[in-house]
């Protein structure tokens, strides 16, 4: 706010010059200095205004404070004493031999003894509880609390992610003025000002040594400015080193001591003062520095870590700890000594913080900021809060975000397209991709990447990129066919060539991937091998209508033109959409809205919003169960059984490849169980990538689920009003267990297909004998 | 009657979820002291700890987070007819006829060949049908 007034100064001395030099010559002195001395105490009556309603406006500016999804603990939970371990640090709990204070925990082989810290969630607070978990090959096998009793569940504080912050991009934890460590008020007025308690926010005599250095060297290259000053010069963020701009901050600084009492000043400092940067987000605060830093929070950290914050705090690029370590450890250790002459510490603690290493995190999750998972958190927030709020009011939001399942997919996305990128490509022919994961059975979203670059905070593919789905389309063109009643996965249709007269007179002949047709098909066949002219043909008998009607009922939000096109996925949708759409098929035919956000509470803890699992019917479950079936053979022998060399053996999952017009688009749309996950792998600039969605997508697709532990297989429980059979993958006919080429699938009563002997081997010779003739083989 | 019938179904249902948890169970929590039953506070099983919260949170009107510790529960057995029945219950108190009717559906849909699921499930919607 105060920014938009920072013309104003910069032009006023100058006009104000004139002035006075005006009046100077037309009037007595006397006069001409009254004047000046009027118009200089106009001019620092505006800086105190500016200065105090920047101070104001920033001092309960708490931009939201977001939350992952908290990780419940109980017996046959799938989760190690290492990921345990890792989920723990990443909450900042500390590793210790013997817990003895909540937030420490101790880790051994098999056992884990910890002793939680009290939490309020938004339900109710979690209090302190002393746990030891004992953890067998499958995960956590028991869980006894204090007093040896069974604990039956176990809710974890969750881990901070980023924030949501306004435009300008600052992001920050508020420090309360009992919270911040006296190590490290002590550290900053020794190092950055001497005289902080005694001095009216200038320090003559750090001026004029600043000053002797300055004249000495010529221009300006020593600061001696007070803690007060560098508070101004934050809240106008003007890094020009003019003396113009020096009078003026020192107009500020003395008008923001005049105001306030030193302990505000100081509170304001240490969660104002500019200590880093990610990408676009600027980390202000000591809060928010030590998370990011040092993955923990500014009370825990040790003396070298609160001395290599005051010692980036003179630059914080130039010092940055992750870029330039060797800078920052020497600025560090001289902090360290300059602390010990001082007499804050003692020289030997400063001889032993030297030692240690710099501890700068690997960022990890809790500092870091998950850009495309925040405009999911703002889009779902946007209807019930105002941006302004959101930036401001210290909210909490509490987000179904697996840490986990985020870090998977992040490597997961970039190591792929890594694999993907064609060698020796131009920089420009890049190949990009997005992600998102979400757990079906509940809608809600657990992961996302919106590009390869993850913290790029800009075109989030997940949500912006709509690109043609290709073949994704056409589980919903046999599931609207299976609706019909008409249809079952033994039905057999036509693969042959067919032509289409569009409504502009053109005629449209689809081709098989192969160029190959495949005589008639069981719908099983047609989908699982994605079969074109089979599926058109099926489309066209059920009615392209019908089946932009089904799409639009399992969640997309709007109804696509029926045009014949439609039916091999000429239609653009983003991952999310796609997501969405899958979701209901993975749910058994109920849409639930896929959501970020769990709940919203105020400043206080209290509960705003929560946003509770919602479902709609969307189609008939068991046309969805024979549809979801043929997905589950796209992995077992159809167009995905590649993945099957990645993916734990004894886990089914079902899904469907895609891939657009030139291989522009490859896509994989695929879920288990407890998790969905849809992958794009193209180019932003729409060129051919020259991938189909089983070379791309898929193989990313398959090593993230593979990556998630905890995900079961696919197995639907069976309807009671469909019958299992045994059928031939290639005919639909009935056969029998243990044939080669058969299938168990659920068909509707009365739609068994009659049974062929011998596994209806003959059959099949036949009829390839038959296929060969008259392709004019042999 | 039929809200007797369902306690007694909704009670079968969760020590038959008991016994088949997700991942096998271990011998600690087979020997567990406390019966993995719903009526019981200090219950060994997660979802059943859960549900009685929810329960509970219901019976005091707190609808809100009653539904909510069902989700819990549901996130640890998404496919659970029970839960979802209980859910639907929260919903149908709570005034909401369509969440209570979608979630009545889910659950018939994951009743599968337990009959007293299936029947639970057909009980509460058409006693809501009659609404």
């Amino acid at each position: 706010m105060a920014n938009t007034h920072q013309p104003g100064p910069r032009q006023a001395p100058s006009r104000i010059l004139a002035r006075a030099r005006a009046l100077f010559l037309r009037a007595p002195k006397r006069t001409a200095a009254a004047a000046v001395l009027l118009l200089f105490s106009c001019y620092a009556l505006y800086l105190s205004i500016s200065v105090i309603v920047a101070f104001e406006g920033r001092r309960w500016d708490i931009p939201a404070r977001v939350y992952a999804a908290p990780l419940e603990l109980y017996a046959g939970v799938t989760i190690g004493p290492d990921e345990l371990s890792a989920a723990l640090d990443r909450t900042g709990y500390q590793r210790v031999d013997t817990p003895r204070d909540a937030g420490q925990y101790a880790a051994h082989t098999d056992r884990l003894v910890l002793w939680t810290r009290a939490f309020r969630h938004w339900d109710s607070e979690e209090p302190e509880q002393r746990a030891v978990i004992e953890f067998d090959s499958h995960g956590i096998a028991s869980m006894r609390g204090e007093w040896d009793e069974t604990l039956p569940l176990l809710r974890l504080e969750p881990m901070r992610l980023g924030s949501l912050f306004a435009a300008h991009h600052e992001d920050r934890i508020l420090v309360a003025t009992d919270d911040i460590p006296s190590l490290l008020i002590e550290a900053l007025k020794t190092i950055e000002d001497r005289r902080f308690d005694t001095h009216v926010g200038l320090d003559f005599r750090a001026i004029g040594r600043a000053a002797f250095v300055n004249i000495r060297h010529g221009g300006i290259r020593q600061g001696g400015s007070t803690l007060t000053q560098q508070l101004v010069k934050s809240y106008f963020l003007d890094g020009r080193r003019t003396f113009t701009r020096k009078f003026r901050e020192a107009i500020m600084a003395v008008a923001l001591e005049l105001r306030y009492d030193k302990d505000e000043l100081l509170q304001a400092y240490v969660n104002e003062i500019y200590l880093g940067q990610q990408g676009s987000r600027a980390i202000h605060g000591f809060g928010l520095a030590s998370e990011f830093y040092f993955s923990k929070p500014l009370q825990r950290l040790d003396l070298h870590e609160v001395a290599l914050l005051v010692a980036i705090i003179k630059g914080p690029s130039y010092y940055d700890p992750r870029r330039h370590a060797e800078r920052a450890r020497e600025r560090r250790d001289l902090v360290l000594a300059t602390l010990a002459d001082n007499g804050v510490i003692d020289a030997d603690a400063a001889e032993a913080a030297s030692t240690r290493e710099l501890g700068i995190g690997n960022a990890g999750m809790l500092s870091r900021y998950q850009p495309a998972y925040m405009d999911l958190v703002r889009q779902q927030l946007a209807a019930d809060f105002p941006l302004d709020e959101l930036a401001t009011e210290g909210l909490r939001i509490f987000t179904n975000l697996d840490p986990r399942v985020q870090m998977l997919l992040e490597r997961e996305l970039a190591a792929g397209l890594e694999r993907l990128q064609p060698a020796g490509a131009a920089d420009d022919v890049r190949l990009e991709g997005a992600a998102i994961v979400t757990r079906p059975q509940s809608g809600e979203v657990v992961a996302m990447v919106g590009g390869r670059d993850v913290e790029y905070d800009g075109f989030n593919r997940v949500l912006d990129a709509s690109r043609p789905v290709g073949s994704l389309v056409k589980p919903v063109v046999y599931l609207a066919a299976m609706q019909t009643g008409e249809y079952t996965l033994a039905s057999r249709i036509s693969d042959e060539p067919i032509e289409i007269e569009l409504d502009n007179g053109d005629t449209w002949a689809p081709q098989n991937f192969d160029e190959t047709s495949h005589g008639d098909v069981p719908l099983l066949r047609a989908l699982a091998d994605s079969y074109n002219q089979a599926t058109v043909r099926l489309g066209m008998a059920v009615g392209v209508d019908a089946v932009a009607a089904q799409l639009e009922g399992l969640g997309l939000a709007r109804r696509p033109d029926p045009n014949p096109s439609l039916l091999l996925g000429a239609i653009e949708m983003s991952p999310f959409e796609v997501a969405q759409v899958y979701n209901s098929l993975a749910n058994g035919g109920f849409r639930m809205p896929l959501r970020a956000v769990r709940s919203v509470v105020d400043a206080d803890g209290n509960p705003l919003v929560r946003y509770p699992l919602e479902l709609l019917p969307a189609a008939d479950p068991d046309a969805v169960q024979q549809v979801n079936h043929a997905l589950v053979q796209v992995l077992e022998r159809g167009t995905a059984r590649t993945a099957k060399a990645v993916l734990p053996r004894d886990l089914t999952a079902a899904g469907k490849t895609g891939t657009s017009d030139d291989f522009r688009d490859s896509w994989f749309a695929g879920f288990t169980n407890d998790h969905l996950a849809v992958v794009w792998v193209g180019r932003d600039d729409n060129e051919p990538a020259g991938l189909t969605g089983s070379a791309g997508a898929l193989s990313i697709w398959a090593p993230v689920i593979a990556g998630i532990d905890a995900t079961r297989s696919f197995e639907p429980v069976p309807s009671p009003n469909l019958e299992f059979v045994w059928i031939d993958y290639e005919t639909g006919l009935g056969t029998y267990e243990g044939c080669r080429e058969s299938a168990l699938v659920p068909l509707p009563p009365g739609a068994r297909p009659p049974r062929v002997a011998g596994c209806g081997l003959g059959l099949r010779e036949l009829g390839m004998r038959a296929r060969r003739w008259l392709e004019g083989g042999r | 009657m039929i809200r007797i019938l369902l306690i007694l179904a909704l009670a079968a249902g969760l020590s038959a979820c008991a016994q088949l948890p997700a991942v096998p169970a271990t011998p600690e929590s087979r020997d567990a002291p406390s019966t993995p039953d719903a009526g019981d506070g200090a219950a060994a099983s997660p979802t059943a700890a859960l549900l009685e919260q929810g329960r509970q949170q219901s019976a005091a009107g707190d609808y809100s987070r009653a539904a909510a510790s069902v989700e819990r529960a549901l996130r640890i057995e998404p496919g659970n007819p029970y839960l979802w029945l209980e859910l639907a219950n929260i919903h149908r108190a709570a005034g909401n006829a369509a969440q209570a009717e979608a979630s009545a559906r889910k659950a018939l849909s994951l009743a599968g060949p337990d009959r007293a699921a299936e029947q639970a499930a057909r009980q509460f919607l058409q006693k809501i049908e009659g609404q």
